[in-house]
């Protein structure tokens, strides 16, 4: 008998302590946690330091980068475009890149209304919005904090608009 | 004109009131749009989700009506085969049929829309029992392997919970002595009567989750395995309908449940008036009452139909005769007992 009560109050116990815990999803548009420091999203081009030298096109192994010319500065140069249909990510690229003109940044919003915004072109490449910018929303930015047995958010700072 | 419906309005006001704000049509109409927005985020919370968040600023309270105006705007389809007339009437008496129930409970001592004359009990459970019929001729209408499958399975358990509900709900009548709903609220000014009637309480509990469809019960609709079993055809504002008498039926139930075991009106002065006090007392047993039953469905999983039915057949039914024969005897040979608890 005593089984039977414990198997109909335990679990609405544990159920009814979830109700007033902190929701472990996000409300993402407006607020968004920060990623890891080395977390491969968008990757972006300093065209100043780009040589043009084409390991990035070699390396790929989606062929999602090919190195196209531009003026830039007065004289002509190569500098990659990347096309974010066939990119995986890897960062090979940015590992690569002998002059450290290649960096990963943590804009995981990439996503467009055509496949032909996906291509994105050295100028473009060599744009990095603030997460204010990239999400318009955004009012607050939380980190994760590990505990022993959960994961929790903290509020990292709150945009200001 | 003008001055007739002033005069009607100034003679009639307390009946006008008692139809159409609370217990009447306004109430029914908001604990169905709030319940439903109350069980996504009550769920939601519980599995560590958020819920409705977009829609209005506050906690996505606009979700729910959003939500019915889409249904509103959808096509109503008929099936070819399916019997018109009926196929497109009977949801609207789905939602009038629970939503009656209401008018018998008291929502103060001279509150309540319909009393007729001491029998509000028995009006009440006869008027909710004719909810049975309504799953079997919507399954037929239909004309659907799938609608007359889950038919014969909501008759089942229908019918099986119908029967705890009458017995359980004759041990409060024999506690109180009356049929009457008011008296039987009267009766539990001292102590309430899930104290002396607690094994009915169970039972009374077990069968309303049947009797309303609630997860772990909701066998005939049974969303993962059937076709939505008997609602499968509905589309449009037809299926807004019935999923509207789902949560009246609720709130019927409820209420009964807070009206015989919870004391009903019962409770201490609040802001002064005693009618205002009544309509609160009842309001909030019955928002304790349904955060319980929702909560449920994120607590346990649903029965197979066979187990369903033996709960009831070889569990429920029993232990509510032996509760009219508890009873019974309590107030036969302890009369005193009467006048420690009314």
């Amino acid at each position: 008998m005593s089984s039977i009560v414990k198997g109909i109050f335990k679990p609405y116990v544990v159920v009814l302590r979830h109700v007033f815990m902190r929701p472990h999803t996000l409300k993402y548009p407006y607020e968004r946690l920060e990623f890891a420091e080395r977390y491969r999203g968008r990757i972006v081009l300093n065209l100043d330091k780009c040589t043009g030298c084409g390991f990035c096109e070699r390396i790929c192994p989606n062929k999602a980068i090919t190195l196209v010319q531009r003026e830039f500065k007065g004289r002509k140069k190569r500098s990659p475009s990347l096309d974010y249909g066939r990119c995986a990510f890897c960062g090979l690229c940015v590992d690569v890149c002998p002059f450290k003109a290649l960096k990963t940044t943590q804009i995981v919003e990439l996503s467009t209304c055509s496949r032909e915004e996906l291509v994105h072109a050295p100028e473009k490449m060599a744009e990095e919005p603030p997460l204010e910018e990239v999400v318009k929303d955004l009012k607050k930015i939380l980190e994760v904090k590990l505990t022993p047995h959960t994961v929790k958010y903290r509020i990292k700072r709150k945009v200001r608009k | 004109m003008l001055e007739f419906i002033l005069e009607f309005v100034k003679t009639y006001w307390a009946q006008l009131a008692r139809v159409i704000i609370v217990p009447g049509i306004a109430f029914v109409l908001l604990f169905d749009l709030i319940a439903v927005w109350f069980e996504r985020k009550l769920l939601a919370h519980s599995m560590l989700r958020i819920g409705p968040l977009h829609v209005g600023k506050v906690a996505g309270w606009l979700q729910i009506i959003a939500d019915f105006i889409k249904l509103l705007a959808k096509e109503i389809n008929t099936p070819r085969n399916a019997n018109r007339l009926l196929f497109n009437s009977l949801p609207i008496l789905l939602v009038v049929i629970p939503t009656t129930g209401v008018a018998f409970i008291p929502f103060g001592q001279n509150w309540i829309i319909y009393n007729p004359g001491g029998l509000s009990l028995p009006l009440f459970l006869a008027v909710m029992s004719l909810t049975v019929f309504m799953p079997i001729m919507i399954g037929w209408a239909s004309n659907n392997k799938y609608t007359i499958i889950g038919s014969l399975r909501a008759g089942y358990v229908y019918i099986s919970a119908e029967i705890p509900i009458l017995l359980s709900a004759i041990g409060v009548a024999i506690m109180a002595g009356s049929f009457d709903l008011v008296k039987i609220v009267e009766a539990q000014s001292k102590m309430w009567f899930i104290v002396p009637q607690i094994l009915g309480f169970i039972v009374f509990v077990i069968a309303i989750l049947m009797e309303s469809e609630r997860v772990p019960f909701d066998i005939p609709v049974a969303e993962q395995e059937l076709v939505l079993g008997w609602r499968t055809e509905y589309t449009g504002i037809n299926f807004g309908f019935v999923m509207m008498s789902e949560y009246s039926a609720i709130c019927s139930w409820s209420l009964l449940l807070v009206t015989l075991y919870l004391g009903g009106y019962n409770g201490p002065l609040l802001l002064g008036n005693r009618l205002v006090s009544n309509i609160l007392w009842v309001l909030i047993k019955l928002a304790i009452v349904v955060t319980a039953l929702i909560l449920l469905r994120s607590v346990f999983p649903r029965y197979r139909i066979d187990q369903a039915l033996k709960i009831s057949w070889h569990y429920l039914i029993p232990l509510a005769i032996l509760n009219v024969v508890i009873s019974a005897g309590l107030t036969f040979f302890f009369p005193q007992l009467k006048a420690l608890i009314g």
